[in-house]
Parts: structure tokens; C-alpha cells; sequence
């Protein structure tokens, strides 16, 4: 039997602003349809939700070191039993605690964002290496079946 | 593409935000709340059913849109909140405080 091959989706040298939100979403969107609908949608918001939540820290960061100027990349692949995000940029390092990200109180207006892409993956990891590497990973779980199927 | 529809229903405003609201939209999400809390209305109703994402900055933005209507004493009332919007605001309990709304008939009728 061959080995599996992911599904992957890629987005190349992304510039660490804002807009890049909207491309790495529009990517994901990208990707599910890669997937033939093949994901249950609600992992699909909460992978999506991620995304935009590691992309926006990636921003944020970028405009308290660099002045603007960090780029990132981001691959996307969907195994056979989970989905996978790598980010990558070669800046300073971002110097994140994921593990120890809390959810604020409901009336903060910042500061929630770590918090909740750890609330809806079931792995999300930061390490630097000389460059930021960032890993998001949620299982592919089956579609439900349709109620009252067959005859 | 984000925008922000208005309308004006029985003395209240009806703010429609569409598309994505995340940290590149947040900021003129955050303008258009304001300048209708600050419009005299008896009633600000964000009929969300248009959002198809929210991140956190636009989280960020309804706290910060909750906080203004309370310092105005002017009521602020979500409603339509899609299912990734849904799951957004129950993971970092902002359901608790805006206790959205299904409609915007029930939004304007709670009052």
C-alpha cells in the first residue's frame, strides 16, 4: 500500500501585517475545499480560529521588533488523522509561553488570543531556533453520519 | 472585504458587520460602534448574522463596544452570530456578557 500523502497548502512569504490575516484564511478556505469537504466543520472553525489567532500573534510581533518588516511562511497539510500548520519567520524571537496563555476576563479587550488557539487544538507549540516555528495540530475527526440514513 | 451596513429600526441602530472581523478590521468596526452609541439612539443592536470569522481582535472590539454602551447607558444588544463566531465568543465567555440574541426581532424586541 503507498504511503499517504497529505493534502498540503502553502503560503510563501507572507508580509507580517494585518492584511495577511485575510491570505492565510483565504488559504485555509482553500484548503478545506482541497479537501472535498472531507472535515467536519467544526474542527474546521477551530483550526481556522487558530490560524488566524497564531497569524495575528506573528503580526503583533513583528511591529514590536522590526518596525513592520518581518515576513512569514505557513504550510498546511492534512494527514489521513489529523491537520497540521507549521509557521516559520527569522526574526528575534517572539518569546511566547504558550503553555501558560489564560484566558482573560470576557470584558478584556486584548489579550485572548494565544488562549483560545490552545482552546480549540489539540497541540499548539512555539520554539526558536534562530527562528520562530510555530506547530498547530487538531485530530481529523470522522464526518458524523447523516440521521436516518438508508431505507 | 469588510464592511459595515446601517440601519435604522424603530428609534434603534442596526449595525450589520460582513465579511471578517480580525485585527485588520477591527479598528473601523470599532469606529462605526462608536459613532453609534454616541448617536442618541434608545437602542445599538450588532446583528452579526453577515460575520462569516471573528478573532480575537474583533472579540477584543465587541468587549471594547460593550464597555463604551455601558458607560453611555445606552443598551447594546448582539444577535446571528454564525457557528465559528458562536464558538469564538463561548470559549472566551463573551456569550456571558453580551448574551446574544438569536434575531434582530428579538434583539429590538427584548427592550
Amino acid at each position: 500500500m503507498p504511503a499517504e500523502q497529505p493534502v498540503v497548502r502553502q503560503v510563501f512569504d507572507a508580509p507580517a501585517t494585518p492584511e495577511s490575516i485575510e491570505l492565510v484564511l483565504d488559504a485555509a478556505q482553500q484548503w478545506w475545499d482541497d479537501l472535498g469537504g472531507d472535515v467536519d466543520i467544526h474542527v474546521r472553525h477551530a483550526f481556522t480560529t487558530a490560524l488566524a489567532e497564531v497569524t495575528g500573534n506573528i503580526v503583533a510581533h513583528g511591529r514590536r521588533t522590526a518596525g513592520g518588516s518581518r515576513r512569514f511562511d505557513l504550510r498546511l497539510q492534512a494527514h489521513r488523522d489529523r491537520l497540521v500548520a507549521e509557521f516559520t519567520d527569522h526574526d528575534e524571537s517572539a518569546e511566547v509561553d504558550v503553555e501558560h496563555a489564560t484566558m482573560p476576563p470576557p470584558e478584556s479587550e486584548d489579550g485572548r488570543g494565544l488562549a483560545l488557539a490552545r482552546a480549540v487544538l489539540d497541540r499548539v507549540e512555539h520554539r526558536y531556533d534562530g527562528a520562530n516555528h510555530w506547530l498547530l495540530e487538531h485530530r481529523r475527526l470522522p464526518i458524523p453520519a447523516a440521521p436516518g440514513g438508508g431505507e | 472585504m469588510f464592511e459595515i451596513g446601517v440601519d435604522r429600526v424603530e428609534g434603534a441602530t442596526v449595525l450589520q458587520p460582513r465579511g471578517r472581523l480580525t485585527m485588520a478590521s477591527a479598528g473601523a468596526f470599532r469606529d462605526a460602534v462608536t459613532t453609534a452609541l454616541h448617536a442618541g439612539d434608545q437602542l445599538v443592536v450588532i446583528d452579526l448574522a453577515g460575520l462569516a470569522f471573528i478573532d480575537s481582535s474583533g472579540l477584543g472590539a465587541l468587549a471594547g463596544a460593550q464597555r463604551i454602551a455601558h458607560a453611555g447607558d445606552v443598551p447594546l444588544r448582539v444577535c446571528g452570530a454564525s457557528d465559528q463566531v458562536r464558538l469564538a465568543m463561548e470559549l472566551t465567555n463573551l456569550d456571558d456578557l453580551l448574551q446574544p440574541f438569536v434575531t434582530v426581532d428579538a434583539a429590538l424586541d427584548a427592550r
